[in-house]
């Protein structure tokens, strides 16, 4: 059933569901660093603030990422309040951090990037290495100090290399290079790497070819190759 | 059965026996040397007790004997006869219960003073207190005497939803911080549907703030009391009680009161003879400051890392384990059962209108009587300060912990109450009072606590994350002297934003202590700019010096210096300022006032 709102002071009928969803479906511009629709609200970047109104109440703050829309709800995504706080959050950010996504909302609030480090601690790659059942790596240490890592600072063998992590990574930070997952210069886990047996491509990790139980280990193009083949000769018959 | 155990207990509080007040606080003053002493006379019945509250006065030891009402003995050292130490008033065991109590007439005194007339008791009224320092804290039959487990068994006959609209209807509200109605989150919980869990936040952690340890520790029983009619309310049949590992005495006693209630039929299987069944598991947690925060406790208790999660959902909907859960502090439990004892009115009756019964506090810093007090919500602050504490030269009052705010002496009048406390930037918190003097610095004290949470910051959202740092960055350039003004417009910018947009209340309360310091007393930071601590706290300030015309010679300030700086010149002492570490050892000790502090 549709749901009506009113958004920067247009009416829409929208489907049920997150905000920020419905807000990105909507065409608005809302920034976020640590939503992802397959992972569901986590809540640490605040960058998806908006303000919002029900029933009699005032205007509130709000993450869009963690409101359910709601029937008559109104909704501000670029008021003067929001601007300020988003630019007071995008500011910290750029402090400390450096990454082009980062850059390109620093230059949209006309702020210049000081930091080096690239993580924004979104929480993307911990949250889907947890969603997915491996739970290989997490955060370590409090406040200022926090960092994603390995338990105990340890590779891990838990890791299978299936790489979602690095897809999801909005800044790049965790990174997969010559068989091993890092970030920073922290080594996650290291991995043997496997190849097609066609061509000689390194196609997956070994614990990932363990993990999913395929015969023959194939690079993408190599699987086409061989499909295509089997089709001709199967014309030819 | 009950009948049964509030005699045996009757005989035991009222009868002979020498208490020791042996809770951490005691133990700190030495109160269990003198339990060792005490103890050597056979022909004694010595007991050991909670805490009576009054910690300045620790080690505090009471007599009753031959009839007679108690009567208290402060500071009393391992080294003395009792009766060679200072009385400080003797009190009938019953009187600090609002409970309507079965007990023996027994005999005061006419040379001593009442303890309920000590500037200190006066104007307390206890009822989460009402027993700690009068039981022996794992005594089931004494817990019963003071009217223990009565409650349980009229809720048992009660409906559930009658017990919720009893507490609804109170007014009680969440004595960790927030002040969320309790009734109202039990309702909730009670509509949902499945298995539910009941939770005792014990993880308090705030500098100077030890209400609920208090109470675990002396009165342990009404805690697991307050749970059990909480999980019959909403219809829950598991509850924790998350307690932080700093607390051994508090989990020791929680856990042999859990155990001694199962013993007699109180918790487990089929309470008191009903369908009823609960039971309760310890928790303990590993002292992150941010486990407190209800949604980083519930993280915790299910094994994860103890980080906040978004609300709403919460917990009341969907909390432990995705389940509907009342998680309540430790002062909120324990104020459950004699709100069902004695009914809502006399609950509702005291504090103003918004904000019901009474709340504890742990009186510190500059005040002479310092210790737990409870007092009817409504008081106002100058009352608590100066006439319980009977503070001097107050400059602020520090309320609600880390994250609370100072308010200002001229401001003191301001009603003990959730709102009027938000109005002036401050929190009710959840009960930490530190007293500041004039020899306090402000900027400093806004330093101290924005450390505090920048350390204890979990790190998971930006703004509290980073804020905080940039913050505490910005505030000790401030204390070094090298701050501008356009610092203190940067800082209440930040402190906007991460106010605003933090993720858990730890975030959203954590920059009021530098907003009411900037509010109340933003000169104190212009003279920091100009270079000048006027209190002479920031070291880098600061500069120590001997005047030559006062100094007579005596060394005492070259005996107490620890940085070796000070030296002997043609009989009288010089700084040397390059050694000097600023501590103020030398003003503080000297007699002539030779020692100058500019």
């Amino acid at each position: 059933m549709a749901i009506k709102i009113e958004v920067d002071g247009k009416n829409y009928e929208v489907k049920k569901g997150k905000l920020l969803d419905v807000l990105i479906d909507l065409g608005f511009d809302i920034p976020h660093l640590c939503y992802h629709k397959a992972i569901g609200s986590y809540g640490a970047c605040r960058l998806c603030l908006v303000e919002v109104k029900e029933n009699g109440d005032g205007w509130r703050i709000v993450t869009s990422c963690s409101t359910d829309v709601k029937e008559g709800m109104k909704v501000r995504t670029k008021s003067q309040r929001i601007w300020e706080l988003r630019k007071g959050v995008v500011e910290l950010l750029a402090n400390h951090t450096s990454s082009e996504i980062v850059k390109e909302l620093a230059s949209l609030y006309k702020i210049e990037v000081k930091g080096d480090k690239k993580c924004v601690l979104c929480g993307l790659c911990v949250n889907v290495c947890n969603l997915i059942g491996i739970s290989a790596i997490s955060f370590e240490n409090r406040g200022v100090e926090r960092r994603v890592n390995a338990p105990f600072g340890i590779p891990t063998e838990f890791c299978v290399g299936c790489l979602a992590c690095t897809n999801l990574c909005p800044t790049g930070a965790i990174r997969f290079e010559n068989g091993k997952l890092m970030v920073g210069d922290r080594v996650l886990s290291e991995h043997k790497l496997l190849r097609c047996v066609r061509c000689g491509k390194e196609v997956l990790t070994e614990r990932h070819y363990e993990k999913l139980g395929v015969k023959d280990i194939l690079c993408e193009n190599c699987k086409r190759l061989m499909q295509a083949e089997k089709y001709f000769n199967s014309k030819q018959l | 059965m009950l009948d049964k155990l509030k005699e045996k207990g009757i005989d035991e509080l009222y009868g002979d026996r020498i208490a020791v007040g042996t809770s951490t606080c005691g133990v700190a003053a030495g109160a269990l040397e003198v339990l060792e002493v005490l103890a050597l006379d056979d022909t004694k019945n010595v007991v050991e007790v909670g805490c009576l509250g009054f910690c300045s006065a620790e080690p505090l030891v009471y007599v009753q004997e031959d009839g007679k009402a108690a009567l208290v003995y402060r500071n009393v050292k391992k080294t003395e006869k009792i009766e060679e130490a200072e009385i400080l008033g003797w009190f009938y065991p019953w009187e600090f219960s609002p409970l309507k109590l079965e007990h023996p007439e027994l005999e005061g005194y006419r040379e001593c003073p009442r303890l309920i007339e000590h500037p200190f008791y006066r104007k307390q009224v206890k009822i989460v207190l009402r027993n700690c320092g009068i039981i022996e804290p794992l005594s089931i039959n004494q817990y019963v005497a003071m009217g223990g487990y009565c409650a349980l068994q009229k809720v048992l006959e009660k409906k559930p939803e009658d017990v919720v609209e009893e507490v609804k209807k109170s007014g009680l509200r969440g004595r960790g911080g927030a002040g969320f109605p309790t009734g109202l989150k039990w309702e909730i919980a009670r509509k949902n549907e499945g298995e539910k869990y009941v939770i005792c936040n014990a993880d308090e952690g705030d500098p100077g703030a030890y209400m609920d340890r208090s109470v675990l520790e002396g009165d342990p029983f009404s805690v697991i009391e307050g749970m059990t009619i909480g999980a019959y309310a909403i219809g829950a049949e598991l509850g924790f009680v998350y307690v932080r590992n700093e607390y051994p005495l508090a989990v020791k006693r929680i856990e042999k009161v859990i155990e001694i209630a199962k013993k007699y039929g109180f918790l487990g299987k089929n309470i008191m003879n009903t369908d009823f069944s609960f039971d309760i598991h310890v928790v303990r947690g590993a002292g992150a400051f941010v486990c407190g925060e209800e949604t980083a406790l519930i993280a915790s208790i299910e094994g994860y890392i103890g980080e906040p999660r978004i609300r709403p959902p919460y917990p009341a909907e969907k909390g432990l384990w995705g389940k509907p859960t009342v998680i309540n502090n430790v002062e909120t439990w324990a104020n459950i059962s004699p709100i069902i004892l004695n009914g809502w009115k006399f609950f509702a009756s005291l504090g103003t209108e918004k904000s019901k019964g009474t709340k504890v506090f742990s009186l510190v810093g500059k005040v002479k009587n310092s210790g737990l007090i409870e007092v009817p919500m409504g008081i106002s602050l100058r009352e608590v300060v100066e006439e319980i504490g009977m503070a001097e030269n107050v400059k602020a009052v520090q309320t609600g912990g880390p994250t609370g705010g100072c308010v200002p002496k001229n401001l003191m009048d301001v009603a003990v109450d959730y709102e009027e406390l938000t109005k002036l930037g401050s929190i009710m918190g959840s009960g930490g009072m530190v007293v500041l003097d004039n020899a306090t610095c402000m900027v400093d004290v806004a330093k101290y606590f924005l450390e505090f949470s920048k350390i204890e910051s979990c790190g998971k959202c930006v703004p509290c994350r980073l804020g905080l740092a940039e913050m505490v960055d910005i505030i000790e350039r401030i204390t070094k002297g090298e701050g501008s003004l356009n610092d203190l417009e940067e800082l209440e910018r930040l402190a906007d934003v991460v106010a605003n947009t933090s993720l858990c209340g730890f975030g959203k309360t954590a920059p009021n202590p530098l907003l009411t310091t900037l509010r109340y007393f933003k000169e104190e930071y212009e003279e920091h700019i100009k270079g000048v601590c006027l209190a002479g706290i920031c070291r880098a300030l600061v500069r120590y010096r001997i005047v030559e015309d006062k100094c007579t010679g005596c060394g005492l300030c070259k005996l107490n210096c620890p940085a070796d700086a000070i030296e002997e010149v043609d009989e009288v002492y010089k700084i040397d300022d390059k050694k000097c570490i600023k501590c103020g050892s030398c003003f503080n000790v000297c007699k002539f006032e030779a020692v100058e502090r500019w």
